[in-house]
């Protein structure tokens, strides 16, 4: 019996950690994580609660590091198109400088200037500088009060919490974004008209 | 997981995501429940002059803390600016003596000039505009700022530390005397 209630308290500190911590919890600090009956009641609370555990992988992808709690993949779907406080451009500023160091840096291996200076030299579709000067730096400032970004205008700690299923439909998005006529692009939209068609048959 | 379950997983996280939700959004009492097995609370607060009741998730007890030992909890802190920014219009918002349910940035920007002699536009602007309410801890009404839901649902500890801070400032010799607002 009090064995039972120890481990009743252990998930219920992980969950609590988890849902509180700012950056990846260790399995040997938490006892729930590091056993598997215990790690799956910590899953069973946190799907209760509309969010997921997610394990982090160490830096050669071979073993989990830690753990962090982020939005279940439904409930990410669901409030995505809730206000969030973000204002349009600061949604084309995050996918800049997504693009910047993820796809040009990481995927390509370009080298890359300052994403200040891209920033600069990037105009809209009149021709005319995007966003600059004020505008930009409000919209820097709300990116990173969410840890959307870095101070140095990095990609930011939120989106280490996004799960497989998240990523891909970020990846996807950025294919609609870049290459709306390619066939791939129609694919996507085609499974995502599928999956709304099959929500709402449901 | 059924159906039913499934939406009140949806709904604790659209209330974690917006900070607070009007009250009859929330099947409550399912919410409280599965917010329990989580160390969570789910609390029932009055709304801004009047207004309908609003939820707010909280925690159970004290909220954890971040702790740089084992066992190890990475925890953001408020900047140091948005901290002070925090603390005077947490004391404007609470004076005894003005009864204010709302604080503009005038106020704070001035209060801040009061008590330090320097001007803080730099840093107090962007705490109040930006910091603050993301962080939950301050909401934006027509008539100025207000406690937030994450204010308005703070643990008894946390509460007393600042009503301490707030008591000090009231005692300042330089603290506003202009009264009701």
């Amino acid at each position: 019996m009090d064995d039972e209630v120890t481990d009743e308290e252990e998930v219920i500190a992980a969950v609590r950690a988890l849902e509180a911590a700012d950056g990846p919890l260790r399995s040997r600090d938490w006892p729930a994580l590091a056993d598997a009956r215990l790690c799956q009641l910590v899953v069973h609370r946190l799907r209760g609660l509309g969010r997921q555990l997610l394990p982090v992988m160490d830096e050669a992808g071979s073993a989990v590091a830690g753990y962090l709690s982020t939005w279940s993949d439904e409930a990410a779907h669901d409030i995505a198109g809730a206000l969030s406080g973000l204002q349009e451009d600061d949604l084309a500023l995050l996918t800049l400088i997504y693009l910047h160091w993820e796809i040009l840096g990481r995927v390509l291996g370009e080298n890359l200037r300052p994403v200040t200076e891209q920033l600069d030299a990037y105009e809209g579709s009149t021709g005319r500088d995007a966003i600059q000067g004020e505008s930009r730096r409000d919209s820097l400032t709300r990116l990173r009060a969410r840890q959307l970004i870095t101070v140095d205008n990095r990609p930011g700690p939120a989106l280490k919490r996004l799960t497989p299923a998240q990523r891909t439909w970020l990846d996807q998005n950025l294919v609609l974004l870049l290459r709306p006529d390619h066939t791939w692009a129609e694919e996507i939209r085609q499974s995502r008209q599928a999956r709304v068609s099959g929500m709402e048959a449901t | 997981m059924t159906a039913q379950d499934d939406e009140v997983a949806l709904s604790l996280a659209r209330l974690r995501r917006a900070g607070w939700l009007p009250a009859s959004d929330l099947p409550f009492a399912q919410a409280e429940e599965r917010a329990a097995q989580a160390g969570r609370q789910v609390i029932i607060a009055d709304g801004e002059d009047g207004a309908a009741a609003v939820a707010v998730l909280t925690w159970q007890g004290t909220e954890p803390a971040g702790s740089k030992s084992s066992p190890w909890l990475p925890r953001r802190t408020l900047p140091a600016n948005a901290t002070k920014t925090l603390v005077v219009a947490h004391a404007l918002l609470t004076d005894p003596l003005a009864s204010r349910s709302a604080v503009t940035q005038v106020q704070v920007l001035a209060v801040i000039r009061l008590l330090t002699s320097r001007d803080a536009d730099s840093w107090a602007v962007p705490a109040l505009q930006q910091v603050l309410p993301q962080a939950g801890l301050l909401i934006l009404l027509d008539e100025g700022w207000a406690a937030g839901p994450v204010m308005r649902a703070w643990d008894p500890p946390t509460r007393d530390v600042m009503r301490h801070a707030a008591r000090r400032l009231w005692e300042h010799p330089m603290w506003p005397v202009t009264r009701h607002g």
